[in-house]
């Protein structure tokens, strides 16, 4: 197990009191597995990868769970510690390629520079091997790529140049918050052709997070479905997406367009996420779900597993397993 | 590079232009007459009207101007009504005190003030930040006049390490003269003993008039680090294991220092500006001193000429900080 996450509570501090962003998240990540983490927007997928690293703002605080990293609790580590381990061992790609980068330093140097950070060697040595990590993430003239600036590249560049970043160590868990929703459809392919290719061949662990269910169908062998700040579903990703478990899940599908059918209208899921700061008793999902009943209202159903492979938070499914 | 360099040097003209025209009406439309001065009170009208004629105040304004501006042409500011010497003399000797005292008050206002204002956003709300803030805030609060006049008397007064008056020891002979600052030319000519007595003398004003302008570049550096630090590529940056003083500096304060150039350069033009107090309390023999000597004199040219220098130096500064921005950021093309 390279990443196991449990329990893990994230409260966020703001003008109009505390709110619950993450309530009781697991989960765990194999060696050389791709776990992809999908849900809609504020469903806390990008708050489960900062904590991770270490990263939330200082109004958040993590009120409860643990995250082990190889058996060691990361969230006991000091701040020193924890620097050592960014970059090193947990690598990290975020979704805007444009402003990723810093903006006056040549990609070279930034490259160079984490090199020499993470493996200890002199800048000679570091910007050669700059030039090969350019290399690898399958940018064309590296030694010329190596001497712009960010703005002189194109944004699938720029965040090949970000993976190179993040890969330069290179870490045991890659995670990737949202890595191609910036980009162009063309691109996207690429930039997730390239992010499994290095899962494939150094056997990265990778976190991918993403509201696209495309994304999770092409490259991951796992998926973890996300909503209002809790694990909704879990499972192996084939089974997950031709026969979801939770109802959310199941809406979720059935919003994607139809290649079929282009000229059937979107089944959009109807109601919206609730306000985290007004949490309903029992089931979040409830006043959205088609299926929801008595129960739903009043209990939050754990999640338990439904299946060999899979596990889900839904009353519906409490019993067939 | 070159075009920026080219566009601000043909903007000089106009700037030249401009000033002079300014300066000369309003020198001409204050009250006061300085053929008057001249003569004094008791002189009779015949020596008066003499005396008029001789500075060319009989002639109508227009020509006057044609003749100044004509005299600026060739390189001559007119006559000192004061001290009988060419302007352009007079600004020669005193000069180069004054932009001595500034760059190196400058120096400390930039040693000092960028590291306090990243200091400030890196502890935003500490003891430090805090801290920094009363003693940037102290330094605008501060009049030149008590605050200089506070370190000559306990620097000075009460403990004796630095002296507090002029720009070397009596006994040193200057340094050859290259440039007229004593630093500089004390250095290319190997004078070290000039070197040390100079270093002696200008610490202590330059502080005093450093101290000043602290606050602005204090603040400004804290503004914009906060801002930078907010941004993405520093969390990228902290993601991939780049922490501490190198993050900071490398990764955000060069960053940071773009806008803060701007309110650097003005500042420095107030340095160039605002000396005359301080070099009054230092009996430092700048121009201040002479400027506010001429202002009392009526020494209409000197006046002028002092304008016409300060304005030249700020659209020279403002070529230095439009450069500086292309040094910084790329993006900037030439």
């Amino acid at each position: 197990m390279v990443l196991e996450m449990k329990d893990l509570c994230v409260d966020f501090t703001g003008m109009r009191g505390k709110v619950r962003a993450l309530r009781n998240v697991s989960l765990s990540i194999e060696k050389g597995e791709v776990l992809g983490v999908v849900g809609e927007s504020g469903s806390g997928k990008s708050v489960t990868a900062l904590s991770i690293l270490g990263l939330l703002g200082s109004n958040a605080t993590i009120s409860n769970g643990e995250i082990s990293y190889l058996g060691q609790n990361l969230l006991r580590l000091g701040p020193k510690e924890m620097q050592s381990l960014r970059g090193k061992k947990i690598g990290m790609v975020f979704q805007e390629p444009m402003t990723a980068l810093h903006p006056t330093m040549k990609v070279g140097s930034q490259l160079a520079e984490v090199i020499k950070r993470h493996r200890g060697l002199s800048k000679k040595q570091a910007h050669k091997l700059a030039v090969e990590a350019l290399k690898e993430v399958h940018i064309h003239d590296p030694e010329l790529v190596a001497k712009k600036y960010p703005f002189e590249l194109s944004g699938g560049m720029r965040q090949r140049i970000v993976i190179a970043l993040a890969m330069s160590a290179p870490p045991d868990l890659l995670i990737a918050d949202e890595p191609t929703t910036a980009l162009d459809v063309t691109i996207q392919k690429e930039i997730l052709q390239l992010i499994k290719e290095l899962n494939d061949k150094r056997g990265t662990s990778v976190l991918l997070i993403t509201h696209d269910l495309g994304v999770v169908s092409s490259v991951c062998d796992r998926v973890m479905v996300m909503y209002a700040g809790e694990v909704v579903e879990e499972g192996k990703t084939e089974e997950v997406l031709n026969a979801p478990s939770h109802p959310y899940t199941e809406a979720l599908l059935h919003a994607l367009p139809d290649l079929a059918d282009p000229e059937e209208p979107l089944k959009a899921i109807p109601g919206e996420v609730p306000d985290l700061q007004n949490r309903p008793a029992g089931c979040a999902f409830a006043s959205r779900c088609p299926k929801a009943m008595d129960i739903c209202g009043v209990s939050v159903p754990a999640l338990e597993p439904v299946s060999k492979n899979r596990s889900a938070a839904c009353w519906l499914r409490r019993d067939t397993y | 590079m070159k075009k920026i360099i080219i566009n601000r040097l043909g903007l000089l003209i106009f700037v030249v232009f401009g000033v002079t025209l300014i300066s000369f009406l309003l020198s001409h439309v204050i009250p006061g007459d300085p053929a008057r001065m001249m003569v004094g009170q008791r002189a009779n009208e015949e020596t008066l009207q003499q005396v008029r004629q001789q500075l060319g105040l009989d002639q109508p304004l227009l020509i006057q101007y044609e003749t100044y501006m004509k005299g600026i042409i060739s390189g001559d500011l007119g006559t000192s009504i004061r001290t009988q010497k060419p302007v352009i003399d007079d600004l020669e000797a005193f000069f180069p005190a004054t932009m001595e005292l500034a760059i190196i008050a400058f120096i400390f206002a930039l040693v000092i003030g960028i590291p306090l204002g990243v200091l400030a956003a890196v502890k935003k709300n500490s003891f430090w930040d805090h801290a920094s803030r009363i003693f940037s805030i102290g330094g605008v609060s501060t009049p030149v006049f008590w605050s200089g006049l506070v370190i000559i008397l306990i620097f000075y007064g009460y403990l004796n390490w630095f002296p507090a008056n002029g720009r070397l020891d009596m006994n040193i002979h200057p340094p050859t003269h290259i440039t007229g600052l004593y630093i500089l030319d004390s250095l290319l000519s190997g004078d070290m003993v000039a070197l040390k007595s100079s270093l002696h003398h200008i610490l202590l004003p330059a502080i005093v008039l450093s101290y000043a302008q602290l606050a602005v570049i204090t603040r400004q550096v804290r503004a914009s680090m906060l801002e930078i630090m907010e941004q993405e590529y520093i969390r990228t940056a902290i993601a991939n294991g780049i922490h501490g003083p190198f993050l900071f500096f490398r990764y955000a304060l060069r960053n940071a220092l773009i806008p803060t150039i701007t309110v650097v350069g003005i500042s420095f033009g107030s340095l160039l500006g605002g000396a005359v107090v301080t070099e009054t309390i230092f009996g430092w023999p700048g121009m201040g001193k002479y400027v506010v000597d001429s202002i009392a004199y009526l020494d209409f040219p000197a006046m002028m000429g002092f304008t016409l220098l300060i304005a030249v130096g700020y659209v020279i500064i403002n070529l230095i900080v439009d450069l500086t921005y292309y040094v910084l950021d790329p993006q900037i093309k030439g």
